[in-house]
């Protein structure tokens, strides 16, 4: 077969334009450091690729979560310690009121300062933070204990929602402690207000004995207390330990998510050097192709 | 005496035969880059003996014929594979846009998901809080632009398309009238016992560049005449009469059909090949099958997060409240997500109007996390969630496009393969041509010198007689 001119230009044009879209291929994986550019570089990664990333998204997001988790358990956590003192100290005063030295107007002193252990956990039982009523439930902008009910001054005006937070797929953690549960011992518990108000009556009237008799409940309610602490404190470990968790579950996707995006740079800049000397053989040869004639030697 | 004056004429006749070869070897130079140029030769052939006293003498040589080279399985292969690479080639430019619309880079339409259920998640910590809340309304609202850029992407497509087979019709009705004149021009030439080279490479030509437009199919009668058809028997070229395409937009739509002077055809992929056909395959089939699942993705998403939100009361205790527009209902045999990519619309504007709890209380976060759960949950046709489905689609377009990547590869290399062959067989080589040149002109030389002998003998005898 004979080889015509056109033949050869054609080849070669053919294999420089090869060799061209080759090149900007590479260059751009080189560029972007990005394996994949557009789907049709590797159809079966997409759905990895796209997984991937969104749970890594998904993992940032548990991660600031679990943040914001934490800073309500800790706040939560200095709240139910004040309470826990609070009651200690109802505790030391109604004691100190078994002390047959005591007189009617020691009575009427440790009554009052009874009323102020009631005034100060009316006041932490109400407390905001960040503009939200911490232990009002789901009705965080509703003053859960307003004592405006004439019949029933310690009536509970929040609500029984349990604040959950999810911080993993699927994991929910309980984020609040609503009035009820912690100072009305809704479910069997003890209304923490109602005994102290109770311990302040007995008090003023000089009623130490029967005062004294309600020391077993007021310990029983610091227990309320101080489990419902501890209930918290295991959450707020869990917390923790789940952020241990995801971070290496997310480092783990970013893994997955380069693995199958990323380019190889040595692997890349090793084929661009490759074809750029293919490219500039082609070129060569083309040049060459005029030079070589008939028409030189007739 | 009168050997020597048929000596002088046969001297003639190879004078001129070789000089009208080197005029052929020129011409054929001239158009050693002219696309579709058969090399043409001459067929020389001896002039009839003569009985001289008992002998045969020859009486010199004439040109009986100057023909092309020609292989007919050559053109009819070439034309046959133009239609496959037209077709393939027609594609990639509509299949790169649609990579674009569905690409996976930040900011596409899988990005706009996650970060959709991201800020309800967010919003589960700080339920009430008024700027999380405008975080999930915004995102919802990008969420909805980037299915509406999607879906108008995808008409661009579809328009593109219309304007590109428009633009090409005009050249296909040129070519086919061509094709029919060339018919009419060949036939009366070859009737007259010439060959009609040149007309013929301009035929091929324009055959193989119609078959690479609209996949045409041909038959050559005794006549040389060339009958046209489309891949599905429809006739355009019949001797010197050529239909013509029409393209008549429908609802919006080009429709392309033959004008056959009494009645218009309608065309289709199943009809047509070559480029029209690649066109029509990604406009007609690809991307209404995308724009379907676009359509499910959105119907899903839209669906599943109204009913979940409709359960939930909002900062006014208001129940039943829409997060999206309710989509419109279609009518069977429509599918009930037709059209929803178009309609997804965020349908509350004020934060105090999202429900993120069954309650009104602002702390309640029930449902912002149920709806959160919505992004990595089965919700599409119960078997895939949306990034999936998302990447369904992706990998969908990425592999059409990659196979069509590969089916342009191997028609250019076939093309290549087929012309490099076809001007193996009768292209013009200028080295070949060159030696012909030398051939001739030194059978020029030898007849002059021939002539001059012949010359000198006359001379000789005519000094005899003094």
């Amino acid at each position: 077969m004979k080889t015509t001119q056109t033949t050869v230009y054609r080849s070669l044009q053919s294999q420089i334009y090869k060799t061209q879209s080759s090149l900007l291929d590479l260059r751009m994986s080189a560029a972007t450091g990005k394996r994949i550019n557009k789907p049709s570089d590797d159809p079966s990664a997409i759905r990895p690729v796209l997984n991937a990333r969104s749970q890594v998204q998904k993992s940032d997001r548990y991660l600031r979560t679990m943040g914001s988790a934490s800073d309500r358990l800790d706040i939560l956590d200095s709240h139910l310690g004040q309470i826990g003192d609070l009651m200690i100290r109802a505790q030391e005063t109604t004691i100190a009121a078994g002390n047959g030295a005591m007189g009617p107007n020691d009575l009427t002193n440790l009554s009052d300062t009874i009323g102020h252990i009631k005034d100060e956990l009316l006041a932490l039982a109400n407390s905001k933070v960040d503009g939200k009523y911490l232990f009002a439930g789901f009705a965080e902008d509703t003053e859960p204990f307003p004592g405006t009910d004439m019949l029933d001054p310690f009536a509970y005006e929040g609500d029984g929602g349990h604040m959950e937070l999810e911080v993993a797929p699927g994991e929910r953690i309980q984020a609040n402690l609503t009035g009820e549960e912690l100072f009305q011992g809704s479910g069997g518990g003890i209304n923490l207000f109602q005994l102290l108000d109770d311990i302040q009556s007995d008090l003023a009237a000089g009623d130490s004995d029967t005062a004294l008799s309600r020391l077993g409940d007021l310990t029983d309610a610091t227990e309320q207390v101080s489990r419902q602490r501890s209930q918290m404190g295991n959450i707020a470990a869990r917390v923790e330990n789940a952020k241990e968790h995801m971070e290496s579950i997310k480092i783990d996707m970013q893994e997955v998510l380069s693995r199958y995006e990323d380019a190889d740079l040595v692997e890349v800049i090793t084929a661009l050097t490759q074809q750029e000397q293919a490219f500039e053989a082609a070129l060569n040869v083309t040049a060459k192709v005029s030079d070589l004639s008939i028409l030189n030697y007739l | 005496m009168g050997g020597l004056l048929v000596a002088l004429n046969a001297g003639k006749t190879s004078l001129s035969t070789n000089q009208k070869v080197i005029e052929i070897s020129g011409n054929n130079i001239a158009n050693v880059n002219t696309p579709g140029y058969s090399r043409q030769k001459a067929i020389l052939t001896p002039y009839p003996s003569l009985n001289f006293n008992g002998f045969m003498i020859g009486q010199g040589v004439k040109v009986g014929d100057i023909v092309r080279e020609h292989d007919a399985f050559l053109s009819t292969q070439i034309q046959d594979k133009s239609a496959g690479y037209g077709e393939a080639d027609a594609k990639t430019f509509p299949l790169a846009e649609l990579e674009r619309v569905f690409g996976i880079s930040e900011g596409g339409i899988s990005t706009e998901i996650d970060s959709f259920f991201d800020s309800w998640q967010e919003l589960t910590a700080n339920p009430g809080g008024q700027t999380e809340r405008d975080i999930v309304i915004q995102r919802g609202e990008l969420l909805a632009d980037s299915f509406h850029t999607a879906v108008a992407e995808l008409d661009g497509v579809k328009r593109n398309i219309d304007e590109s087979l428009l633009s090409r019709i005009d050249g296909i009705n040129d070519g086919l009238q061509r094709v029919a004149d060339l018919n009419i021009r060949i036939s009366t030439i070859e009737s007259s016992g010439q060959s009609a080279n040149t007309f013929r490479d301009e035929r091929d030509l324009l055959l193989a560049d119609l078959s690479s437009s609209i996949g045409i199919q041909s038959l050559e009668d005794k006549e040389g005449n060339v009958m046209v058809q489309l891949p599905g028997g429809q006739p355009l070229v019949q001797k010197g009469n050529a239909l013509t395409l029409e393209g008549e937009v429908i609802a919006d739509e080009l429709q392309l059909q033959v004008n056959t002077g009494t009645t218009l055809t309608p065309i289709d992929t199943t009809t047509v090949g070559g480029a029209f056909k690649g066109l029509l395959e990604v406009r007609d089939q690809l991307i209404p099958d995308l724009e379907s699942q676009l359509d499910k993705l959105a119907y899903s998403l839209a669906t599943e997060v109204n009913d979940l939100h409709s359960t939930g009361r909002d900062l006014n205790d208001n129940t039943g409240v829409l997060f999206f527009d309710a989509l419109p209902v279609t009518v069977p045999p429509a599918n009930p997500w037709d059209g929803a990519a178009n309609a997804l619309n965020v349908a509350i504007s004020s934060p105090d109007q999202l429900a993120a709890g069954q309650t009104s209380a602002p702390g309640d976060n029930t449902l912002a996390l149920q709806i959160a759960e919505l992004g990595s949950a089965k919700i599409v046709d119960g078997t895939d969630t949306l990034t999936g489905a998302y990447s369904r689609i992706s990998a969908q377009v990425g592999l059409e496009a990659g196979q069509n990547e590969l089916a342009t590869a191997a028609n250019e290399d076939t093309m290549t393969q087929l012309k490099n062959l076809r001007d193996g067989k009768v292209g013009v080589s200028l080295e070949e041509e060159m030696i012909n040149l030398i051939q001739y002109q030194k059978g020029f030389e030898a007849s002059a010198k021939f002539l001059s002998t012949v010359d000198e003998m006359m001379d000789t005898i005519l000094t005899i007689k003094r």
